[in-house]
């Protein structure tokens, strides 16, 4: 029986319910590849998989802290992204040159504003965030590896009011109760 | 041996086809069901989607196989005309409505009149009394939720349009951004309509209730919300028998203008062909058209393919002011149906604005991550963001227009069939219309909610509501089939679906299309 899968999508007919989503995304990861094409990867040793964990608690913060995780990415972006893995080999050498060990140190110190190692810490942000890792040479048009689902630390934000999609509260009608909890924590952005 | 394989041959096994299997195999009929694509389990799309990579791509869960393609198959569809037109199918047993809102909206009556009334378009050639009670049977069937209460037109007037029934279940309450923005919009003349829809708010036919698992697209994981396969496995329990990786590819035609066979392919090209006293065509609005151009059947009026509508969408991305929590609870619930009806439509289309639930949290991370945020500000800001994004989607009413329509392309498929080659456009009905929306609505919700404006997207975005393309009417010179769904040219050929409709609204369309397959079919039982 054949069934093998036709081809790449056709991504110029995607439905309409996908297109704003994927707007989105182009618009970051587009920008990210066209300035790691134009940059030197900084390090000829890829990251090793202790340092990729360490990085992303120093970029990320605590929530980073699944070494199951972190190693399941390190395989993706070894598969999918290679390059990438050296660009973190630099970004983690000189965070480390830096004595930088947390978010907030990154994003004070000189090394958040030099574009390149800033581009990295999206990716690997992107990454954790997204819980994917996009192929080397494409944008989020092209695919690539599916490192979570539930552990993307996308949803965690919103956790108390909302639920992971296809998962569910566990009740009817809890979307109609959340008045006071949500007036409650309302605030100005 | 048996003169006939079945009394009825359906094909297509989506919402359409299952009902009219359903119906026909309760009055007691022999009926045969093909389906192109495979049968699926639910877990197994849920296990998919869990998996993506682009969660976002609502028919990535499903499959793509090269013997039945789907929306967004590469190379499918062949497009000739301006616009490119990304229709919405999943071929599998069960079809699209595996992946859908569930909207399940009745027409008003002069939906159904358009030219008499706004002179404009076409008349369906029966009115929305004719179809009121199998409208009632059609929400039993499928199962819908609604408030019975509303003024459906959107004038915030009396209950409308009329109801002989109420719906079979009582509306899923509003959760709190749809129940503030029902405040602020309608305190402003903008009345928000809770929307009819197909997931059940108590037990109902072997569906649980709703849990708000906040992804009827593209799986609801526990079964609450309808999907065509429900009418399938019902029609098998009354002895209906579904063959999956049926490829149709042709009816045959015999003495006194009768279809006398179906031909079908394996996925390996292996051929078949099955008898009937009647066939019942229900494999969407591109399928259904594709087959009868291959057979050179059913088309002396020139008519078959042609009319393609559907519902014309942009979109309005914006955060509000204050945190409203899109993302608890089911995917739609609202609308806002100011624009749908009245003298209006001579001019401009019909009109539904809808803001979607759909948790925000992906399209919010990427949109931060492109503007370069990072931990520890991260985390607060997609917070904060999900917690504010509005997502106003417009759904348009597209006029009939002959131009519209289906072709066989000489591109050829896996099994040497032609691909669907498509050409679409829009006229100044259309434009003109979105141009208003967008200079003086958009900019009116903008000031209701405040907040920021993300995007506006205007370029024509069909909403995956196929209509036309076998449209039915009162002249065989100029339709396809009659008001019962009966082909003009073959006496026992029916078309079913959204494709015999010869007005699209600004609604979405699959109640209609059912509650027209359930007049037919109760009238086809008769005959055979």
């Amino acid at each position: 029986m054949a069934t093998q899968k036709v081809g790449a999508e056709d991504r110029s007919a995607i439905s309409r319910r996908a297109f704003l989503s994927v707007a989105m995304a182009a618009s970051f990861l587009a920008g990210t590849q066209n300035l790691f094409a134009q940059q030197q990867t900084g390090s000829e040793t890829p990251v090793s998989a202790d340092d990729l964990h360490a990085l992303s608690i120093a970029v990320i913060g605590k929530t980073a802290d699944d070494r199951p995780l972190s190693d399941a990415f390190h395989k993706a972006f070894g598969e999918a992204n290679p390059s990438f893995l050296l660009r973190a080999s630099a970004l983690s050498a000189q965070m480390k040159a830096a004595g930088l060990t947390t978010p907030a140190a990154f994003s004070a110190s000189p090394l958040a504003k030099d574009p390149v190692l800033h581009a990295t810490a999206i990716g690997l942000t992107a990454a954790w965030y997204l819980g994917h890792v996009a192929h080397d040479d494409h944008d989020d048009h092209g695919g690539g590896q599916v490192v979570a689902y539930e552990k993307a630390l996308m949803w965690a934000p919103t956790a108390d009011v909302t639920v992971i999609p296809s998962y569910s509260r566990g009740a009817p009608n809890y979307w109609a109760e959340q008045t006071a909890q949500i007036e409650a924590h309302s605030k100005a952005p | 041996m048996a003169e006939y394989d079945a009394d009825v041959i359906v094909v297509g096994s989506g919402v359409i086809g299952g009902l009219a299997a359903y119906t026909l195999a309760k009055a007691g009929k022999s009926v045969i069901i093909l389906e192109a694509g495979p049968r699926v389990p639910r877990w197994k799309t849920v296990e998919r989607f869990r998996n993506l990579y682009d969660i976002s791509d609502y028919n990535a869960p499903y499959p793509d196989l090269d013997y039945a393609p789907r929306q967004g198959s590469n190379d499918y569809l062949q497009h000739t005309g301006p616009i490119r037109y990304g229709a919405g199918f999943l071929k599998l047993v069960g079809g699209t409505t595996w992946h859908w809102g569930g909207a399940t909206w009745r027409l008003l009556p002069s939906d159904m009149k358009l030219k008499s009334s706004f002179g404009v378009g076409r008349d369906f050639p029966l009115s929305y009394e004719d179809l009121e009670r199998f409208y009632i049977e059609a929400e039993k069937e499928i199962g819908v939720n609604g408030n019975s209460q509303m003024d459906e037109s959107g004038a915030n007037g009396k209950p409308f349009p009329p109801r002989s029934e109420p719906y079979p279940m009582e509306a899923q309450n509003f959760n709190y951004m749809n129940a503030k923005m029902k405040e602020m919009l309608d305190a402003n003349g903008y009345w928000t309509i809770q929307e009819p829809n197909c997931r059940a708010s108590r037990p109902y036919a072997e569906r649980p209730t709703c849990v708000g698992n906040n992804n009827c697209m593209p799986i609801c994981p526990i079964g609450s919300q309808y999907s065509g396969d429900r009418h399938v496995t019902r029609a098998e329990k009354l002895g209906a028998k579904l063959i999956p990786e049926a490829v149709v590819y042709k009816l045959d035609k015999g003495a006194g203008g009768k279809i006398t066979a179906v031909h079908y392919m394996t996925p390996t090209g292996e051929s078949h062909q099955l008898t009937a006293k009647i066939f019942v065509m229900a494999a969407h609005a591109l399928e259904t058209p594709k087959i009868l151009l291959m057979s050179e059947v059913a088309n002396s009026s020139d008519q078959v393919g042609r009319n393609l509508m559907d519902h014309l969408g942009f979109n309005l991305v914006m955060t509000s002011k204050d945190e409203l929590w899109p993302g608890s609870g089911p995917v739609q619930q609202n609308a806002i149906l100011n624009d749908r009806d009245g003298a209006h439509r001579s001019h401009f289309a019909s009109l539904k604005h809808q803001v979607g639930n759909e948790a925000a949290n992906l399209a919010a991370t990427q949109y931060l991550l492109g503007q370069g945020v990072l931990q520890p500000e991260l985390d607060d800001r997609i917070r904060s963001m999900s917690a504010r994004w509005m997502n106003f989607n417009t759904n348009l009413e597209q006029l009939p227009d002959p131009v519209n329509r289906i072709k066989l392309s000489a591109k050829k498929d896996k099994l040497g069939l032609p691909k669907p080659d498509v050409y679409y456009s829009v006229t100044d009905y259309e434009t003109r219309t979105r141009d208003k929306v967008i200079n003086e609505t958009y900019p009116t919700f903008q000031k209701i909610f405040g907040g920021e404006i993300i995007k506006i997207v205007s370029d024509w975005q069909p909403q995956d509501h196929q209509i036309g393309t076998c449209i039915m009417g009162d002249n065989a010179k100029d339709s396809v089939v009659d008001k019962d769904c009966r082909s003009w040219d073959h006496s026992n050929l029916f078309i079913m679906g959204t494709q015999t409709m010869p007005a699209s609204a600004a609604v979405n369309p699959t109640l209609t299309g059912a509650a027209l397959t359930l007049r037919a079919t109760h009238g086809m039982a008769s005959e055979v």
